[in-house]
């Protein structure tokens, strides 16, 4: 009887999830496309743009030419801005009309200004409107030119002493051999640093961390199909359920089994698309392995537990969904799932560890992306454990 | 009219007695107030993270960096973990961590790998804040540089010599024999700031009262609902709906009004008032009029779901799809919750 009880709910719930999940697969992809779109809108406004320069040398300017050639080919130039040369009345036409957005004008004899440690300068044409493009543009500049009166200082300060001295090198060398040494270290200092990235996402990149949490949105938007399995059943229909024995508790587990199944579809179907995509575009992304369907399972009945409990203690099944909607949202957002819980404040960062979306993320990661370990496992058995053990109280108490 | 008001206190009491208004208030309040708490990384962000540390090297660069020029706004740190918290956070463009070995490392002319650089995926502008640091660094270390050349130069080392040459260092770095002329140029092209603003707090707030309106009308659906549609017959009925989605948006309306009118994002009482008491003049019956199209829970459900998921994405609540589709945004005026939020 049992058995015949379970098929039957099961065909109910495949019914009522085929005929609602086009309207939320419909909403959903929606939403998918709209998340792409606002992603390369972000991206294009999280980045840095590149800036047009132009680049004025005097006619005598060959050296300059060099240098700035040189200077251009840097990954911190690079990534800031390109230059172009041209004459300083063109500079100063595009400058107005807005095709460049900064020009650098050398005076004539620059390079032997410098080197003979006269007094020169540079102008540079900026807009009246400075972006953050501008300001670091303008801050790189002052960098380079605090590099190279560094050298110079230091170049003039040992030629200073060695004209009032006897020197071992020759007068004529010095210069060049302390040049040498400054420019050696200015050429070498990326090796200064040790780099390292903090990512938000934790060890598996944004793409792995998004592909969790967009399979976890798929089971979230697909629990509120199951509102019609909670409507109030007729008095006659429950007692003769009650003869046949029935009970409280065996319509908890088989509902949850139920909605685990479909659950089960879904993150199967999300599974197998995003291995397709990964093979189709040669990512590095999602790959088969033998342990990830009864993990999802595992996961499934996780949700499929929550989704029970949320239900059950609504009662009225249609304001359900908007109390499951609404709470779904909180614990999502507190839970980094639409967010990293690095961008949440201190303390809501430390309580969201804690929610269990994240936790069930967690898992999810490391379940389809990395290793899962025992301890992951134990944690949503744990979960499950709540879940049923809520949902045991509620039936007694119904 | 009379008939009207004592519907709608009946029903407004009656909702106030069932405890999914209080879940779904709080469920809203809480969103809300989550929402004003993010940060999240920016590309105008010109913060820099240092952390000077026990080296004398470190210590000397934090004074130069604190005194400096710089465009970057160096914040200085005791903490490696603060740091490293609020470069993952976005609170930081990148972040500097001199290696407590540094002094050592450089006297042995080894400076490889002496300054940790830390930075987010989201860092922009991390290698120009790395020539900063070098800048700084380089003044420091080229006193390093003259007395490792010293003895090469002039055959012995003196300390008197290297004074004098020190001081004459210290005099040509301070000099202007060399700078930079800002001309600042008036250009007729299209501003380069930023796009208009978007209202994440008030879109919530309006994505969640229509919700609560949407789904107010779903008492026809429920069990024992059906009375709603046979007792009552044409206009009388559309007003028993208005007077119903009334009482069951006004608690969420006015707790939420009061809580955006509290928080910087608000763009004014006057302002976010008139425009609340527009959106439920008209969302109202207009969500009333939309719900009357679905004869069935599912597809009334799935509808209400969908219509708020494409809600985030036409209206500016998180970003501007007009950006990208112009369209967008006249279309987005033909609803209430676009005349709400669009300024």
């Amino acid at each position: 009887m049992l058995f015949k009880f379970w098929c039957l709910e099961q065909k109910r719930a495949f019914k009522v999830f085929s005929k609602t999940i086009k309207y939320f697969l419909s909403g959903i992809v929606l939403l998918m496309a709209g998340v792409l779109i606002c992603s390369h809108i972000f991206g294009k406004q999280m980045a840095l743009k590149q800036i047009d320069t132009a680049v004025v040398i005097p006619e005598d300017g060959e050296e300059l030419k060099l240098l700035t050639n040189f200077a251009s080919s840097m990954q911190s130039v690079k990534s800031i801005c390109h230059f172009s040369y041209m004459s300083e009345d063109e500079a100063l036409e595009r400058i107005k009309e807005g095709r460049i957005q900064a020009a650098l004008v050398f005076p004539e004899h620059f390079y032997r200004d410098v080197d003979m440690g006269r007094k020169t300068s540079v102008k540079l044409y900026l807009p009246e409107e400075m972006t953050t493009e501008l300001t670091a543009f303008s801050e790189l500049l002052e960098d380079g030119i605090s590099m190279l009166w560094t050298a110079e200082a230091g170049v003039f300060s040992v030629l200073k002493q060695a004209g009032v001295e006897k020197t071992v090198v020759p007068q004529g060398s010095i210069g060049n051999e302390m040049a040498e040494q400054y420019v050696k270290q200015m050429f070498c200092r990326s090796d200064l640093f040790e780099s390292e990235v903090c990512s938000p996402f934790g060890i598996y990149g944004q793409s792995a961390y998004y592909c969790s949490t967009g399979m976890l949105f798929f089971l979230l938007a697909a629990g509120l199909t199951f509102f019609p399995l909670y409507r109030k059943r007729e008095r006659a229909v429950v007692n003769k359920l009650t003869l046949y024995g029935i009970t409280g508790r065996t319509f908890m587990w088989v509902r949850i089994v139920v909605m685990t199944n479909i659950l089960m579809l879904t993150a199967c179907l999300y599974f197998g698309a995003g291995c397709i995509l990964t093979y189709a575009l040669d990512m590095d992304l999602l790959f088969w392995d033998k342990w990830i369907l009864p993990g999802l399972y595992l996961l499934c009945l996780v949700f499929a537990a929550f989704y029970h409990v949320i239900y059950a203690v609504t009662g009225d099944s249609f304001t359900g969904i908007l109390v499951l909607m609404a709470v779904e949202l909180i614990i999502a957002a507190g839970s980094g799932i639409f967010i990293p819980l690095s961008y949440l404040p201190e303390w809501m960062s430390q309580a969201g560890k804690w929610l269990p979306l994240h936790q069930w993320n967690m898992y999810n990661m490391n379940l389809l992306f990395g290793t899962c370990s025992l301890k992951n496992i134990m944690e949503m058995i744990g979960w499950l454990a709540v879940a049923a053990t809520i949902g045991t109280v509620i039936c007694k108490r119904d | 009219m009379q008939k009207g008001l004592v519907w709608y206190f009946l029903l407004w009491k009656e909702n106030l007695k069932k405890k999914t208004t209080w879940i779904f208030l709080l469920a809203m309040l809480l969103l809300l107030y989550l929402i004003s708490e993010i940060h999240m990384p920016s590309a105008d962000n010109l913060v820099v993270g240092f952390m000077p540390g026990e080296s004398r090297y470190g210590k000397e660069m934090e004074s130069l960096l604190t005194g400096s020029d710089s465009r970057f706004k160096f914040r200085m740190y005791k903490d490696k973990k603060n740091l490293y918290r609020d470069v993952e956070s976005g609170k930081l463009e990148c972040g500097f961590l001199p290696d407590p070995g540094m002094d050592e490392k450089i006297k042995k002319e080894d400076l490889r790998y002496c300054v940790r650089y830390i930075a987010s995926p989201y860092t922009t502008k991390g290698e120009i804040a790395k020539e900063t640091v070098f800048a700084v660094f380089f003044r420091l270390y080229s006193n390093e540089i003259l007395i490792g050349n010293e003895g090469r130069i002039f055959g012995n080392h003196s300390e008197n010599r290297m004074k004098v040459i020190y001081d004459s260092n210290v005099s040509y770095t301070d000099s202007d024999f060399f700078k930079i002329d800002v001309i600042t140029v008036k250009d007729t092209g299209e501003s380069r700031q930023g796009t208009k603003k978007c209202y994440p707090l008030q879109g919530i707030f309006v994505l969640f009262l229509m919700a609560a309106m949407y789904f107010s009308n779903g008492l026809v659906y429920e069990a024992g609902g059906k009375w709603v549609r046979s007792c009552f017959t044409g206009t009388e009925g559309f007003l028993f709906s208005l007077v119903r989605t009334y009482a069951a948006v006004t608690l969420p309306a006015a707790v939420g009004l009061v809580l955006i009118l509290m928080l910087p994002e608000s763009r004014g009482a006057g302002e976010e008032t008139i425009r609340l008491v527009l959106f439920l003049l008209i969302g109202v019956p207009w969500t009333v009029f939309i719900t009357s199209f679905t004869h069935k829970p599912e597809s009334f459900a799935a509808f209400g779901l969908a219509l708020t998921a494409v809600s985030v994405l036409i209206y500016p609540v998180f970003f501007r799809l007009e950006v990208f589709l112009p369209a967008v945004r006249y279309l987005s005026y033909l609803t209430p919750t676009g005349i709400f939020l669009n300024g």
